[in-house]
């Protein structure tokens, strides 16, 4: 039940955070990071897959209302959680997970944390932008704007990380 | 049977995973219709709320700005009164007996609750909707150029389809040779737009002004849109790539105004009869 709690509450602050700051930054319409993302990289490794899948997709489509994309998070982000389980598998060794099955964010070592989250984070933010423009003329400019936008996110999440910005699990 | 069952049964997750994906599509799809209302985007009551909450701090915060551009359109906009011109007084009347009567054009000023420049698509939300007479397809002009066309609206709010968008597609003119092009934006900064379709025999210049054309239906003429950047030629083509740079800073904007336009029915209906093909 805390944990559900937990989950909802970083749910709300990360919506909050994606759609009025991170959402406005657009530094020459280059930078555009969806650092929301983070709430579907930290489910606890237990849930169930559909249940990932559901819970990204309701996740993607609030996003979606708030950014006028129809339902471009909505696919992205259930791009990334069906392929969340066959990744974790490979990038995370099996003795860092808790009884509860939670990602231990400070326990995961930095490199495997990094590695984990930028494959994950540059699929979901290549994913949108190239549905969003549809244009293979454009390859290389989304590409670009993948890469860049995916550090911009992935430092956010490392300094989630550090400030534990996540309930810990004391009452 | 069941072994059939039992093997559709862990297939659930590929299931679940395509359906999904196809609503998402579905989505996608639908937000580029023009709809009267919808639940579905930033015109919705909660959304629309929650952003003039945000957008009522930022308004305090560049109070000094926004006052400033609206001085300048003010003190633009008087000097364009009749009064003020000496020469071209008779001209004036004359154009304007046409006009007699109700006005053409109807504006309606509204706030920018919220605005993004991020997206390949971008869109601006206001804070007017239905209740004010606010209709899908009409104009938004901000204090330093065209902004955008109304897409959704709700009962107190809008959105609007920005020119950083790739639906937007607005007709435009160089002013000094009266050659008209179209505005596209190709998705990598948002202050700088692609002036399209000018033929290499025109002859433009940097710096030189381009505004709205007297083709569009939604656009009242000659409102500004912005100034010549830079101009390409590539071989063998026969118009010009311009860079136009946009007068509106959308990352600045707060105040719009959305105009209606009264004969914009009339004309569509006229033209929905020819077939272009």
């Amino acid at each position: 039940m805390i944990e559900v709690f937990k989950q909802l509450i970083r749910w709300g602050l990360l919506l909050l955070l994606q759609v009025f700051l991170f959402n406005r930054i657009g530094f020459f319409s280059l930078f555009n990071p969806f650092i929301y993302v983070f709430f579907i990289l930290m489910l606890p490794l237990a849930t169930s897959r559909s249940l990932l899948l559901l819970l990204a997709f309701i996740t993607g489509f609030a996003v979606d209302i708030f950014s006028n994309t129809g339902g471009l998070h909505a696919f992205a982000s259930t791009l990334i959680a069906f392929i969340r389980p066959f990744w974790v598998k490979i990038a995370i060794p099996r003795s860092n997970y808790d009884e509860l099955g939670n990602i231990k964010l400070k326990e995961i070592e930095f490199g495997q944390f990094v590695i984990y989250t930028s494959a994950l984070l540059f699929i979901h933010h290549f994913a949108l932008y190239l549905l969003e423009s549809l244009a293979w003329g454009d390859l290389l400019w989304i590409s670009g704007k993948s890469i860049i936008n995916t550090l911009i996110s992935l430092l956010t999440i490392l300094a989630f990380r550090y400030f534990d910005l996540t309930p810990s699990k004391k009452p | 049977m069941r072994a059939i069952l039992r093997f559709l049964f862990g297939l659930r997750l590929i299931f679940l995973f395509i359906a999904l994906e196809t609503l998402a599509i579905v989505l996608i799809v639908r937000q580029n219709a023009y709809h009267r209302a919808s639940f579905f985007n930033s015109s919705n009551a909660f959304a629309g709320k929650l952003y003039t909450q945000v957008a009522d701090v930022r308004y305090f915060l560049s109070l000094k700005s926004i006052n400033d551009s609206l001085a300048a359109e003010n003190s633009r906009l008087l000097a364009q009164l009749p009064q003020n011109r000496e020469i071209e007084t008779a001209t004036w009347l004359i154009n304007d007996s046409s006009a007699l009567g109700s006005p053409r054009y109807t504006y309606t000023s509204a706030k920018v609750v919220n605005n993004t420049i991020g997206y390949r698509n971008n869109y601006i939300t206001l804070n007017k909707g239905i209740n004010a007479g606010i209709e899908p397809r009409m104009a938004v002009i901000g204090p330093n150029g065209i902004v955008g066309i109304v897409k959704d609206v709700s009962a107190n709010f809008s959105t609007v389809i920005s020119v950083l968008n790739k639906n937007a597609r607005i007709s435009a003119k160089l002013l000094k040779s009266e050659t008209t092009g179209t505005i596209v934006w190709e998705g990598s900064n948002y202050r700088v737009a692609k002036l399209i379709e000018i033929p290499i025999h025109i002859e433009v210049a940097i710096g030189d002004t381009v505004a709205t054309s007297q083709y569009s239906n939604i656009f009242p003429e000659n409102i500004f849109i912005g100034s010549v950047k830079d101009i390409q030629k590539t071989e063998g083509s026969s118009t010009y790539q311009i860079d136009v740079l946009l007068g509106t800073d959308y990352q600045r904007l707060s105040f719009v105004n959305i105009v209606g336009n009264k004969m914009q029915a009339e004309r569509d209906s006229l033209e929905r009869q020819l077939s272009y093909d």
